[in-house]
């Protein structure tokens, strides 16, 4: 079953990748960079809800410009991956699998997740 | 319906003559979609309430997360995405490290790291009384 000699062409610059690729990589970048902010969440939470001093660090940190950043490049990571996973619902349930409507529908997922960050930051202005 | 549509490391693992971990894939396969159903519901859901009824204080934001409901359906939100966290860092880990002894030591790491911050959360939001 192994094939060792089968050739391997991984030279990203030069492979043609389609929006769908690029989708497929965006939801796995977005899944790594969301677990490793998983600590920084939920101390933030438990800090918020352990005392009142705490609760004003936190409301406090939103005043600041850079942690508003941060903020947004976490709802963009969320949003892509909340909509290119309603895609791939779609897909298992043989919905738009072939590729006009995947690329449609891939394109959408880009679209949609860009709206919400952009709803985000006009909330936050 | 294409189910167990898998993952490379899920290929590599069934690959013909392990037939009898096949339900493994499987199984993960549907645990990754269902978690992934709960939370967007979950996500939706919390952000409508909070957005409805946005906490002004300290003590308004710990009365609604003392809220039983809110306390079992966060608590179960989180523990949800942590198995979800486990199962997507599983599958990019074993498609790209394929140094067993470095793919070993990041899997139990993440896997400690999921571990402790399901009872950190679980901790956090279990205790909060008004």
């Amino acid at each position: 079953m192994e094939n060792k000699k089968r050739p391997v062409f991984l030279d990203l610059t030069r492979i043609d990748m389609p929006v769908m690729a690029v989708l497929s990589v965006a939801h796995r970048i977005t899944g790594i960079v969301m677990f490793l902010s998983i600590p920084a969440v939920i101390y933030l939470l438990g800090l918020s809800l352990n005392s009142p001093q705490g609760y004003e660090k936190v409301t406090s940190l939103f005043d600041s410009g850079l942690f508003r950043l941060v903020l947004l490049m976490a709802l963009w990571c969320f949003a892509h991956h909340f909509f290119a996973g309603i895609r791939y619902f779609m897909l298992d349930l043989d919905i738009g699998v072939d590729v006009v409507n995947g690329r449609k529908s891939a394109w959408c997922v880009l679209g949609a997740g860009l709206l919400v960050t952009v709803i985000g930051m006009v909330v936050m202005l | 319906m294409c189910v167990g549509r898998g993952t490379a490391s899920d290929s590599y693992r069934h690959g013909g003559d392990v037939m009898s971990r096949k339900s493994i894939g499987l199984r993960t396969w549907l645990m990754q979609r269902l978690s992934a159903v709960y939370m967007m519901l979950f996500v939706v859901g919390f952000a409508i309430y909070f957005i409805s009824n946005t906490p002004a204080s300290f003590l308004e934001w710990r009365m609604m997360m003392a809220n039983t409901f809110v306390a079992i359906t966060a608590t179960l939100f989180f523990l949800l995405l942590l198995v979800h966290a486990w199962i997507g860092m599983r599958d990019v880990i074993m498609d790209y490290i394929h140094i067993d002894g470095l793919r070993l030591l990041l899997l139990t790491g993440v896997g400690f790291a999921l571990l402790g911050a399901a009872i950190w959360i679980t901790k956090i939001l279990l205790t909060v009384t008004v």
